[in-house]
């Protein structure tokens, strides 16, 4: 578990992260959703003692994590796809950051077999692709069979397979009980994998909510109705509908009902129906709505 | 979901020696180490033969006599080359400072000893136990092998059990090492291999002696406690009189090498990683 406790990262006159509190509970995929530059590596920097918060506590179990006896085996992490010597081979970089774990290379060998680097594990790390230092960067965050994986943009600019592969593992680890907490400014990837999510904007905290919720919050229930007496129409539906609006093109817009229930109002009552059109709202658009001025957005209205 | 407690198993955790390993696995690792480690060796002893062929007569300089430096006491000529294996020793402990800056690597080893200061204490100790075994073999191979060409020629030689011999000889691996210490901190400090390198090289190994030969005989007072200054009185065979005497020497060298870990654990401990 990870509890966040109003942290706050400033830069000289910068906020990077403006008094934030959430947790992470155990054995969930937890997605960290934002905008590019909205708080969340810094957010996780400060989770693993990288960066020293300017106000407020993170606790990793709760302690904080640079007083844990062995904090690789508590939290796995990975922070940046390219943060390994490009001279050392993928096995020497591994079994070096072991050893200070007191970890084997038995283990190493293991995580570069769950990763895939077995073939390649003797050659340096400079020659490796984008994807594949990913891998590696995923076999460091595993090496001490850690409770909690935390990985920032685990599937940035990886090919269509890469990023199959790493939500297959996430799910993998979620469902071997792991705490999964990931970073994305991409809603589609968590759409896919989270069960929990959180989203950030501007180093303020915008929702806090489950993915299901989320989706019922956001997923329309509102149906656009072009026909030849709207005022009729609108007479025929008062009782079911929850409310009406007008667009400027005259259109009738219907909250509360699907398509098909107005389809047969109308045609009971003799109504010509001219265009009838379900309004979607894809969980994109919603998180595009919610971050795009975060100082209008506050967490409860994502969960109301 | 409910979850078991994740189990972290007996034994498992961060020590001290476990983080000693680890720097040391990862030194080891890197060719460069080996590169640099093997050209110190070999320029500080082909340096002191090359100079004590060329004192004996055997080499010649470009206008066909012995270069005017050499010519003085046999020890100072077979230890020639150690000035090249200061630079080349600076140089490796600024990339085992900084090296881990350059990549990023740095945050991926604070995330495996987030308490910080063992990887820096590790990391000098590691640095002490490849750097300061080498200078020696390489030191003692330059004196041997310097003084056969000497002997062979029938110049004067000196033997190890000579004192002064002795106090060079150890003094110069104790400032070779002392200094790559300082590179080393410099690199952690600075975090950056060009910058550190230019100010290991250039204002800790050139400028006090630039400094020396251009300001004014007062200055000697203050210039004479800056590091290489320090150093001369226990790496240099005749004892100047207008520097440190032996053992204020020691101590100021010390000083220096102290000091710029200060520094370096003092930044590395609450910086931003």
């Amino acid at each position: 578990m990870i509890e966040v406790r109003n942290l706050t990262k400033q830069y000289g006159s910068v906020t990077a992260v403006d008094d934030i509190s959430f947790t992470v509970s155990s054995g969930q995929v937890t997605g960290f959703l934002g905008p590019n530059g909205a708080g969340k590596s810094t957010t996780m920097r400060m989770i693993l003692g990288l960066d020293r918060p300017t106000g407020g506590s993170v606790l990793v179990n709760g302690s904080p994590y640079r007083n844990s006896c062995a904090p690789v085996h508590e939290i796995g992490a990975l922070l940046e796809a390219k943060g390994f010597d490009k001279a050392r081979s993928a096995r020497n970089h591994l079994i070096g950051l072991a050893a200070s774990a007191g970890i084997g290379t038995a283990r190493v060998d293991e995580v570069l077999a769950l990763v895939g680097l077995s073939d390649v594990a003797k050659q340096k790390a400079g020659g490796f692709s984008l994807g594949m230092g990913q891998r590696l960067g995923i076999a460091v965050a595993l090496l001490g069979d850690p409770g909690i994986v935390m990985l920032d943009e685990p599937v940035n600019g990886l090919d269509p397979d890469g990023v199959l592969w790493i939500r297959t593992l996430l799910r993998a680890l979620a469902d071997e009980g792991r705490t999964v907490f990931l970073s994305s400014h991409l809603m589609t990837e968590m759409e896919l994998i989270a069960d929990q999510l959180i989203i950030i904007g501007r180093g303020k905290i915008l929702a806090d909510t489950s993915m299901t919720q989320f989706i019922e919050s956001w997923s329309s229930n509102r149906v656009r109705v072009m026909t030849s007496d709207v005022a009729a129409l609108q007479g025929v539906l008062a009782d079911r509908a929850q409310a009406f609006e007008r667009d400027h093109h005259g259109a009738l817009i219907v909250t509360g009902l699907h398509a098909a229930q107005i389809g047969q109002a109308a045609y009971e009552a003799g109504l010509v129906v001219l265009e009838l059109t379900p309004l979607a709202v894809s969980l994109e658009q919603a998180f595009m709505e919610l971050t795009k001025d975060s100082l209008q957005f506050h967490t409860g209205e994502v969960a109301a | 979901m409910s979850l078991p407690t994740h189990q972290i198993p007996a034994g498992a955790g961060v020590s001290f020696p476990r983080v000693v390993r680890s720097e040391f696995i990862k030194l080891r690792t890197l060719r460069s180490t080996w590169i640099l480690l093997g050209s110190m060796l070999a320029l500080f002893i082909a340096f002191g033969v090359i100079a004590a062929l060329a004192s004996t007569g055997q080499i010649n300089d470009a206008r066909g006599g012995p270069p005017q430096s050499l010519g003085l006491d046999p020890v100072t000529t077979v230890l020639t080359g150690a000035g090249f294996a200061l630079l080349i020793m600076a140089v490796f402990g600024v990339l085992s400072g900084a090296r881990e800056y350059g990549s990023g690597m740095i945050r991926t080893t604070l995330t495996f000893v987030p308490k910080r200061l063992p990887v820096l204490w590790a990391k000098v100790l590691v640095l002490i136990a490849f750097v300061l075994p080498v200078v020696i073999l390489a030191g003692i191979g330059a004196f041997y092998l310097g003084m056969a060409v000497l002997s062979a020629a029938g110049d004067e030689t000196a033997s190890l059990s000579n004192s002064s011999a002795q106090r060079v000889l150890i003094g110069l691996a104790g400032y070779i090492t002392g200094m790559a210490i300082i590179g080393l901190a410099l690199g952690l400090a600075m975090r950056s291999m060009p910058g550190a390198i230019a100010t290991v090289i250039g204002g800790v190994l050139i400028l006090p002696a630039l400094l020396t030969a251009l300001l004014p005989e007062s200055w000697r007072s203050v210039l004479k406690y800056l590091p290489s200054n320090a150093a001369a009185p226990f790496t240099e065979v005749n004892v100047r009189a207008d520097l440190l005497a032996l053992v204020p020497g020691i101590v100021v060298f010390v000083g220096w090498v102290v000091l710029s870990i200060a520094v370096a654990a003092w930044l590395f401990a609450r910086r931003d990683a």
